[in-house]
């Protein structure tokens, strides 16, 4: 995946801010989809104007190197929001 | 999975049930709210634009909205047409006699679904609960909303006249491509004047529960199924 991807939500999804991270809501269903991820992704970034790379290094230590656990863990779960077709993703270079 | 983040608290309800009005055009025996009349203090326009406001400031995901009769308050598409715009899903309940052509094309919105009432799959059945020509007006009200391929749920109330219809009522939500969701009768409102001639005896309810089991693989709380 390319550092360089910024992603926005699917039609008719939704997302807000919780205590635990994020929650989804899809209106196919409706289902919600609950996301663990702390403070580590804001809802923000998926109005599609910050790519993983800015947002990875505007973490505290952070770097998009390889095995940098933080950087995984956020591609991981973006990678599995697109997969249920939460998200759209799109590479900007 | 889920419970342990709702357990912790969630910042906003995911969906807010909103009565918009109590005023409404027919008067079903068992209707849980006694709708009927405008009643003193419902919102305004400008206060209704306000509530979704704040409900969308707090990112409510959902609204689901009730009555009474919601078309029958005359700034109800404006007040949908603004939720939307905030990104709201909006599910409305409705009797579904005033919707015709031109309504049907104000809510073609992917953001928007509908929920009709019938208590019965012929007039014969519906119209003693619902009023004389309920039934024709929510056929052609469905009819529109079809054209529009706008997404459509016909809810049941379970009583002793809509259980022996129960097939064809699947059969109708069949061929308008619809949910079709059994709800429970209530003694609430009219509902409890209505409650001795209408609610099912334990014999029913059980017979109910096998028609569930026949129908959705055994799975009782699935009990919305899409047809379409």
């Amino acid at each position: 995946m390319s550092s360089k991807r910024v992603y926005t939500l699917s039609k008719g999804v939704q997302v807000r801010k919780e205590i635990f991270g994020l929650l989804f809501y899809d209106y196919r269903g409706p289902r919600l989809y609950f996301v663990p991820s702390k403070d580590l992704l804001p809802d923000s970034f998926f109005d599609g104007g910050v790519s993983i790379k800015e947002l990875t290094d505007a973490l505290p230590c952070s770097s998009t190197r390889p095995g940098n656990p933080i950087a995984d863990q956020i591609i991981l779960v973006l990678e599995m929001l697109e997969r249920k077709g939460l998200i759209h993703g799109q590479s900007i270079c | 999975m889920a419970n342990q983040y709702v357990e912790t608290g969630l910042c906003a309800p995911v969906n807010v049930t909103w009565e918009v009005t109590y005023n409404c055009n027919l008067s079903c025996i068992h209707c849980l709210s006694d709708s009927g009349l405008k009643r003193k203090g419902e919102l305004t326009t400008k206060e209704s634009f306000g509530v979704i406001d704040a409900l969308a400031a707090m990112k409510v995901f959902q609204l689901n909205i009730g009555g009474g009769e919601p078309f029958m308050r005359p700034d109800f598409l404006d007040l949908m047409d603004y939720a939307h715009k905030k990104g709201m899903v909006t599910c409305i309940s409705t009797n579904g006699t005033l919707i015709d052509r031109h309504i049907a094309k104000r809510l073609d919105n992917h953001l928007v679904y509908i929920q009709v009432s019938l208590d019965g799959a012929t007039p014969e059945s519906n119209d003693p609960i619902r009023g004389k020509g309920s039934f024709d007006k929510v056929i052609a009200a469905l009819e529109c909303l079809k054209e529009r391929n706008i997404e459509i749920s016909i809810n049941t109330v379970l009583t002793k006249r809509s259980l022996p219809e129960l097939d064809k009522m699947v059969d109708l939500a069949k061929a308008y491509g619809s949910k079709c969701r059994i709800s429970r009768f209530r003694p609430s409102g009219r509902g409890k004047d209505s409650w001795s001639q209408l609610n099912v005896s334990k014999e029913e309810m059980l017979g109910f529960s096998d028609w569930l089991n026949t129908h959705l693989g055994g799975d009782p709380f699935g009990l919305e199924r899409n047809y379409a």
